[in-house]
């Protein structure tokens, strides 16, 4: 191998390995071994896949090689190896859904992983996550519990940890994530990585176990916003079979002339309790916009910085009750304390609770429909993605600053806000501390404007090292 | 807490407490989930039921119907 592989190869983004494909200098070949030797030697003590295809891998990987000798790659991802949450159906793998009764193996592909294949990505397996993506730690005693990879001893988060761990640790070089509540973003933002949630019906959900269907959003997690954007560009799409895709007016990744002349809204009241290194990167991410020509405002959202929550937990626990039901039934004794608990409440909760919620769902989107059009010309909403680093995993672990049922005004309201409302949304570390742990900012934008939060995200980006290659020991932990 | 909220306070436990008893019913799992879960589960019903009470003092169109008298024709004496 030339200076150009080993482990090197692994810290490289999707579009700079692709470069590398386009050039010759690195082959499919290499890159699908260099991540597969990486996940034999890490994922030991990351625990970020739950099954891998190794010998297929190579095959796609030897076939993607040939591909570029000959100057005809079959789309624009070719040769880059991916990795998939464990809820959506990838041909030839059993699905977990992260719980402790997988489903047989799929015979087809979900809709967004058959799109990321068609472009020649390759699959090197699927990954953890908590328990039916119904919870923010990622804690899971059925399938393993992901590590954080700038420090084995923290939660990675959840849902999507093991996505969020893969991507960050150089397993693979981007990922697909869920989320319904705030379960791309989290885990990203705790990692270090790029984590992006497109409009609520830009990407098909079809075939991936649902939690909450008027929630439940796939998107991204990748090393740079540039591939955020080019991943999101390929699984985008109208599908019939799910009834929640619509056909999008915008494309996902208009070209824009990055932030110069944008509106960037500060929603101040909301940041209450941030910790302080976490607030000073995000001023001075405010200061990086105003320099590239962005005026930043602060305003308020006096209602979405009260009722998001409790709106959002409300929806979230109902409908995961009603998808849930038959198979609570007939296994309850299978799932997690923690998913039982919400599922019973979602069930418990009256019609009139459910009216409530809706109702300030409605409000909700319409104060944000406000701050975008007409009354406030908003272009963009930027706050911390999380109010402090990633915590110690231990038993009883919590998610710092998560409060599902509160009416207080706080920053827990904005991470539900996009998805409750179907809003594009994402996040990027832009520091990090003393300790390498990242000190991210989210950003987002009005419906379908996600190439606007692409460029916001792209323009306050810090670097995105890859995690250490050794880890310091991880200690016992139950899982 | 003075009388009436202690009061309150049990009462909307108690309802919790029901509810939750007639999910597990409803759900078919009665005998099936530890009480932890239980009670669990009713916390969550007891703090939802306490935000949309709030809900509804913001929010008067949420509450029992009260139509300003202004709006309304007075009735033949």
């Amino acid at each position: 191998m030339s200076a150009e592989h080993g482990s090197h190869l692994t810290d490289l983004t999707a579009t700079g390995i692709l470069a590398r494909y386009r050039d010759g200098h690195v082959s499919p070949v290499e890159v699908v071994e260099t991540h597969l030797a990486r996940i034999v030697e890490l994922d030991k003590t990351l625990r970020a896949f739950v099954s891998t295809r190794a010998d297929e891998a190579r095959q796609e990987a030897a076939e993607s090689a040939e591909r570029w000798r000959q100057g005809a790659p079959i789309g624009p991802l070719d040769g880059i190896p991916v990795s998939i949450k464990d809820l959506m159906a990838v041909l030839g793998l059993p699905m977990t859904g992260g719980s402790a009764r997988p489903w047989p193996r799929a015979t087809t592909d979900g809709h967004a992983v058959r799109l990321l294949r068609a472009a020649g990505a390759i699959i090197l397996g699927t990954n953890t996550l908590h328990e039916y993506a119904f919870g923010g730690t990622g804690v899971n005693a059925h399938v393993g519990t992901p590590r954080n990879p700038r420090d084995p001893t923290c939660i990675a988060g959840g849902s999507s940890g093991g996505s969020a761990a893969a991507v960050a640790a150089g397993l693979a070089v981007g990922a697909l994530g869920t989320e319904t509540g705030n379960s791309i973003r989290r885990p990203a933002a705790f990692c270090g990585v790029v984590g992006f949630k497109p409009t609520f019906g830009r990407v098909s959900r079809s075939g991936v176990v649902p939690l909450a269907p008027s929630l439940d959003h796939v998107g991204v997690l990748t090393r740079s916003v540039p591939d955020a954007a080019l991943f999101v560009k390929v699984i985008s799409g109208h599908d019939p079979s799910d009834s929640g895709s619509r056909h999008a007016p915008i494309e996902p990744t208009r070209p824009m002339r990055g932030v110069d002349g944008l509106l960037i809204g500060v929603p101040r009241s909301m940041l209450r309790g941030i910790d302080h290194g976490i607030a000073r990167a995000f001023e001075d991410a405010l200061v990086t916009l105003s320099m590239k020509g962005a005026r930043v405002i602060d305003f308020t959202l006096p209602i979405a910085s009260r009722w998001t929550a409790i709106a959002s937990s409300i929806v979230m626990h109902a409908e995961a009750a009603v998808i849930h039901a038959d198979r609570f039934r007939s296994d309850a004794e299978s799932y997690g304390e923690d998913v039982a608990t919400r599922i019973i409440s979602g069930q418990a909760f009256l019609g009139a609770d459910l009216a409530r919620a809706n109702w300030l769902r409605a409000q909700i989107a319409a104060e944000l429909d406000d701050a975008f059009g007409h009354l406030g010309q908003i272009d963009a909403i930027v706050a911390p993605a999380v109010p402090a680093t990633a915590p110690v995993l231990a038993p009883g672990a919590f998610v710092p600053g998560d409060a599902p049922w509160s009416i207080e005004v706080g920053p827990f309201h904005l991470q539900r806000l996009p998805s409750l409302i179907g809003l594009p949304a994402g996040t990027v570390p832009v520091g990090w501390s003393r300790s390498s742990m990242p000190m991210p900012l989210m950003a987002m934008a009005a419906k379908w404007h996600d190439s606007t939060v692409l460029t916001v995200l792209e323009a306050v980006c810090a670097a995105i090292p890859t995690a250490p290659s050794r880890f310091p020991s991880v200690g016992e932990f139950a899982t | 807490m003075d009388e009436q909220q202690v009061q309150d306070s049990t009462e909307a436990s108690h309802d919790a407490s029901r509810r939750v008893r007639r999910a597990v019913s409803d759900l078919g799992v009665d005998g099936r989930i530890r009480p932890s879960v239980l009670e669990d589960a009713t916390a969550q019903v007891v703090a939802c039921a306490s935000a949309l009470r709030a809900v509804r003092e913001v929010f008067p169109e949420f509450g029992p119907i009260a139509i300003p008298t202004s709006h309304i024709e007075r009735s033949p004496e």
